[in-house]
């Protein structure tokens, strides 16, 4: 049992391994010297002298990225080049944020969405179910950027209801929060119902009809304790789905977190701050499925005993 | 029942399932909707002079933020109305067809045989070119996709074709695994076995046995990846990593339009229909291939199903 915790952890070491490693290799085949890239054309060469010893683009690259990943280890990801502040800093200040936004979207979406499968396996072929399977297509096949637009124009410039943007209150929750739902929201209705169908033709369903049990019985605790197994490990495998999507929520809502950093670095060619959020999003990922598979272990008796 | 009963009612069923032919594709509503949707756009963006009733680039600043034909003050000039440079909605979101159908297809048709080919020696070779194949695969995993292309565009520089490179490299390694994942369950079976004890090559048994019970799938998989790919070129364009301006693009559009919803909501509305009915025409598209290419196929990833869970097998 030690052991495989003990492999996961190495397996997500070493791709997180690779993963600075790309990133690395990636923000430096920038054609052109960084340094010159991010001061500017203005800078003075003694200006951009200075920062190329600062940031350690004169070294070997070999020592720049030992530089890079021991740095990281120890909780240091540079200096940003347009804050004058350390990566670390920036990035605790607004993953907070995204983690708000991304937790109230996941919550908003297994409550609205677990429901509406099982709703729509049990009644399959029903008027209902096909409307919430076309909904759930079209869901997924929406821009969420664009619904966020559209949901400011109706709430916040006609009717008024609720602010178009900021953090801080509820109500500046609410939108951002349900924009980025949507896509998760489509795929776990879908991904729900289909276990549903798959676990409601079981033999132990059968069974448990047999045994002449009543039907929300059935649906509730034979047949939905199986089916939430793979909901489990979907929603691990959207977390860089639901990051992906919270760079544009954000962006619509002005919504202060790492989308918004991301998004300004890149267009500010603040490249310490590029790598820090990259890497940091791809740590996240790694953790939170790491975690997932740990929650399949407790949660799956089949899965435990092996 | 006498035997000869029993033989009568067997008789005909067998037949008739040995009989019954392929569904065809043309019964098939979603897919029917899917395949008009998809060649309509497809028309739209290689002759959109045809369709488009104005120049997408000409500004009329006199007739500027201008509403949709019927609502007051709209004029039947500017069907869907005019944007913030008196340019016509319309004839913008025909054009802007262009762009993202453009970057879905030279993203699909390039990492597609890439993907392919490397799926295919990674899954009958094993080796080098596997181990590497799945460490890519992990680590492209590992990142949230956004973030990944923002990051290369940000080096790269904004175009049509750095669009087209990061998709490209970055999707050809779950086409990749896909691919290998079929080949390793292809390779045990009687057919395949049959064929090496008969003493073919490997490139043969590839070539002939293999890729034909592969490309199915891939076909089926490229076709929802192209939605995928739409979706995420809009999601480029709108944050302003795509094909920079005045070209019309989708996603810039409602980039623009979302400086003016207080006072013209349709410069972004439209764009927004353009992108979800071909996102639902090529998923339509998918799901009729799937049907009828490969009703075996999954799109959705194999441990949602249960079966692989991480090192939780071994």
């Amino acid at each position: 049992m030690r052991n495989v915790y003990l492999r996961q952890i190495v397996q997500a070491a070493i791709v997180l391994l690779n993963v600075s490693l790309v990133v690395f290799v990636l923000v430096r085949i920038v054609p052109g010297d960084p340094a010159r890239l991010m001061l500017g054309m203005e800078a003075s060469e003694d200006a951009v002298q200075a920062a190329r010893v600062q940031f350690g683009f004169d070294r070997p690259l070999y020592v720049q990225y030992a530089q890079f990943v021991g740095g990281a280890l120890r909780g240091d990801l540079g200096q940003s080049v347009r804050f004058r502040r350390p990566v670390g800093d920036l990035l605790r200040e607004s993953f907070p944020a995204t983690l708000e936004l991304a937790l109230a979207a996941t919550v908003i979406a297994l409550i609205l969405a677990v429901p509406a499968g099982i709703y729509a396996a049990v009644h399959r072929d029903g008027v209902l179910d096909r409307l919430l399977m076309a909904g759930a297509l079209i869901g997924q096949a929406m821009p969420i950027f664009w619904l966020g637009i559209m949901l400011i124009t109706l709430f916040s410039v006609k009717l008024g209801w609720l602010p178009t943007s900021g953090r801080g209150s509820l109500a500046q929750l609410i939108m951002p929060s349900v924009t980025l739902s949507t896509y998760v929201m489509a795929l776990l209705a879908r991904l729900t119902r289909s276990n549903m169908l798959d676990v409601l033709r079981e033999q132990y369903v059968r069974t448990a009809r047999a045994k002449g049990l009543r039907e929300t019985v059935i649906v509730h605790k034979h047949a939905l304790m199986s089916a939430a197994l793979p909901i489990v490990t979907v929603l691990g495998l959207q977390v860089g789905a639901l990051l992906s999507g919270a760079v544009v929520t954000e962006t619509v809502f002005n919504w202060p977190g790492i989308g918004t950093l991301a998004l300004r670095a890149i267009q500010q060619r603040d490249y310490p701050v590029v790598q820090g959020v990259v890497l940091v999003s791809a740590a996240l990922f790694v953790l939170i499925n790491g975690m997932v598979d740990l929650a399949y272990r407790y949660l799956d008796p089949r899965v435990r005993l092996t | 029942m006498s035997p000869a009963t029993e033989i009568e009612v067997a008789g005909p069923f067998v037949l008739s399932e040995a009989r019954t032919p392929r569904p065809s594709v043309f019964r098939h509503s979603g897919f029917l909707f899917g395949l008009v949707t998809v060649s309509v756009a497809l028309l739209v963006a290689l002759f959109p002079h045809a369709v488009a009733t104005q120049d997408p680039l000409a500004q009329d600043i006199g007739n500027r933020l201008v509403p949709p034909a019927w609502m007051s003050g709209g004029s039947p000039q500017w069907l869907l109305g005019t944007d913030h440079l008196g340019r016509d909605i319309l004839s913008r979101v025909l054009y802007g067809s262009r762009v993202s159908l453009a970057v879905g297809l030279w993203s699909v048709l390039i990492g597609g045989p890439v993907g392919l080919l490397l799926g295919l020696v990674a899954g009958y070779r094993g080796g080098a070119v596997d181990s590497l194949v799945m460490r890519l695969v992990d680590l492209h995993l590992a990142f949230p996709f956004v973030l990944l292309a923002m990051a290369m565009i940000a080096i790269l520089g904004p175009g049509l074709w750095k669009m087209v490179a990061v998709f490209s490299i970055t999707s050809w390694m779950l086409y990749a695994r896909t691919v290998r994942s079929s080949v390793l369950a292809l390779r045990e079976r009687e057919f395949v076995q049959g064929a090496w004890a008969l003493g073919a090559t490997g490139t043969r048994i590839v070539a002939r046995h293999i890729l034909p019970n592969v490309v199915n799938s891939l076909v089926v998989l490229l076709s929802f990846d192209l939605a995928r790919i739409i979706l995420a070129e809009s999601a480029l364009s709108f944050l302003g990593l795509g094909v920079p301006p005045p070209t019309p693009s989708w996603g810039g559009m409602l980039s623009e339009g979302r400086e003016y919803i207080e006072d013209a909501w349709w410069i972004a509305a439209f764009p927004g229909f353009a992108i979800m009915l071909v996102t639902v025409g090529v998923s339509f598209l998918g799901d009729g291939l799937r049907d009828v290419l490969d009703p075996r196929f999954e799109p959705l990833n194999d441990r949602t199903r249960g079966g692989d869970v991480g090192t939780a097998k071994t």
